[in-house]
């Protein structure tokens, strides 16, 4: 069974209401409508957000790199011809910002952060610490399996944690892909693979065991 | 490694990358052949897994991020003069009212586009106080203006209506919204409770288009 693909899409609104689609709130902006570029920003901001963190892996550049995509992207939005669809657009816009941060911090790929908070870090009587919204003991598992996941995902190089991320958490196409990383279709598919063939080594215990 | 056939067609069949005929030709082999069967399953099983991961997490402190950004935005084009992604439209001739002290009534109380004619010498004979506005643009919907000469106070007024109530603790207040002549053009200026002008409207007349420029709060621009 193929996996579903998972396009953003716009919005609907709880009176069940569409929000405004992409190309029309790309238009109000071209026509100076601040506003329409806010809902374009609360739209993506977490796509553009978990991209981001997905390849530097610290939550405070991810945050500052995200604006400066946003930013950049406002700046271009005069010149965006509407060839290709905005998320695409925006998503290479922000990849460029992000690698463009890469090179200057020299961060070779391999080389792990962790920002995770552990739980044993998290006042349970804090206000603010989060609350049990399912079963403990799945809660556990499922923070168990996020950290596997990105420890393996971290093993992997920018390219290819990049390649598998589109791909896999947002769905994007093979052409997609390869429009945002300005490669061709044939290394988005190569690109996967390995990072598939590795990620398979890695976490081969870890999905074999819960399914 | 190279990927074999088997392996690329297993992966584009996954991805929903396959033509549908290739994808009933695989699903012919998956039920007849175990192994290509177990390797697909492996593989699928995988990509649910790495599909738990948030997708759309929002950013922290996601309101502030929009908010940010949007200032940033505002003081790039006021520092470079640049206007917006529009270029040239004219909503961002008043993106200076989108500044926090006036958030309130900033949103619309200006956002009226005046063609504004002073009477000069050739004109017509001088009427202090009376200005001949040609048209005005509202580009807020629900916001209309009307213009009309107060004998009385000797004043052309532009009167907006459909505005937000101004909330007590801003200090703009509508009806101290002024206007005076000045050289070459006319500068509408927004003053506080107090007299003191917070910002200014000017329109250049004399290179054919109006020019507004905002000027800075409490002073000249």
């Amino acid at each position: 069974m193929p996996r579903p693909t998972a396009e953003p899409r716009p919005a609907t609104r709880e009176d069940g209401e569409s929000e405004p689609h992409d190309r029309e709130l790309v238009a109000r902006c071209q026509a100076g409508d601040m506003r329409a570029f806010d809902i374009l920003v609360t739209r993506y901001r977490g796509r553009i957000y978990a991209m981001v963190q997905n390849l530097v892996r610290n939550e405070t550049d991810a945050w500052d790199i995200a604006q400066e995509a946003f930013l950049k992207a406002w700046r271009a939005l005069p010149r965006f011809k509407g060839d290709a669809a905005f998320y695409t657009w925006l998503y290479r816009i922000t990849h460029n910002v992000a690698y463009d941060w890469l090179r200057k911090r020299r961060i070779e790929p391999g080389i792990e952060f962790d920002d995770t908070v552990r739980q044993d870090q998290i006042d349970p009587a804090g206000r603010t610490a989060p609350r049990p919204d399912q079963r403990p003991d799945a809660g556990m598992i499922n923070r168990e399996l996020g950290d596997r996941i990105r420890a393996a995902m971290n093993k992997l190089s920018a390219d290819h944690r990049q390649t598998i991320f589109l791909k896999e958490v947002q769905g994007l196409k093979y052409h997609e892909i390869a429009a945002v990383m300005e490669c061709s279709e044939g290394t988005v598919m190569s690109r996967l693979f390995y990072a598939r063939k590795k990620l398979q080594e890695l976490l081969r215990d870890t999905y074999e065991a819960i399914h | 490694m190279k990927p074999s056939i088997d392996q690329e067609l297993i992966h584009r069949y996954l991805d929903g990358e396959l033509d549908p005929a290739a994808r009933v030709d695989l699903e012919r082999r998956l039920a007849a052949e175990p192994g290509l069967r177990q390797e697909c399953d492996q593989l699928a099983r995988l990509g649910k897994m790495l599909q738990q991961q948030p997708a759309a997490p929002e950013p922290p402190y996601p309101d502030f991020f929009n908010a940010h950004l949007l200032r940033q935005i505002e003081q790039e084009q006021a520092e470079t003069g640049a206007v917006s992604a529009a270029g040239s439209a004219g909503r961002d001739w008043f993106g200076w009212l989108r500044l926090p002290w006036l958030v309130a009534a900033g949103a619309t109380a200006l956002a009226v586009f005046s063609l504004v004619r002073i009477d000069g010498p050739t004109g017509p004979a001088p009427d202090p106080g009376r200005t001949s506005v040609v048209s005005t643009y509202a580009p807020e919907p629900g916001i209309s203006s009307s213009v009309y000469f107060v004998d009385s106070a000797g004043a052309t007024v532009i009167e907006l209506t459909g505005l937000d109530d101004i909330p007590d603790e801003q200090n703009v207040s509508g009806r101290d919204l002024g206007s005076h002549e000045s050289g070459r053009g006319l500068a509408v200026t927004l003053l506080d409770t107090s007299g003191r002008p917070v910002a200014a409207l000017m329109a250049d007349l004399e290179d054919g288009a109006p020019v507004f420029r905002p000027l800075s709060p409490g002073g000249q621009g």
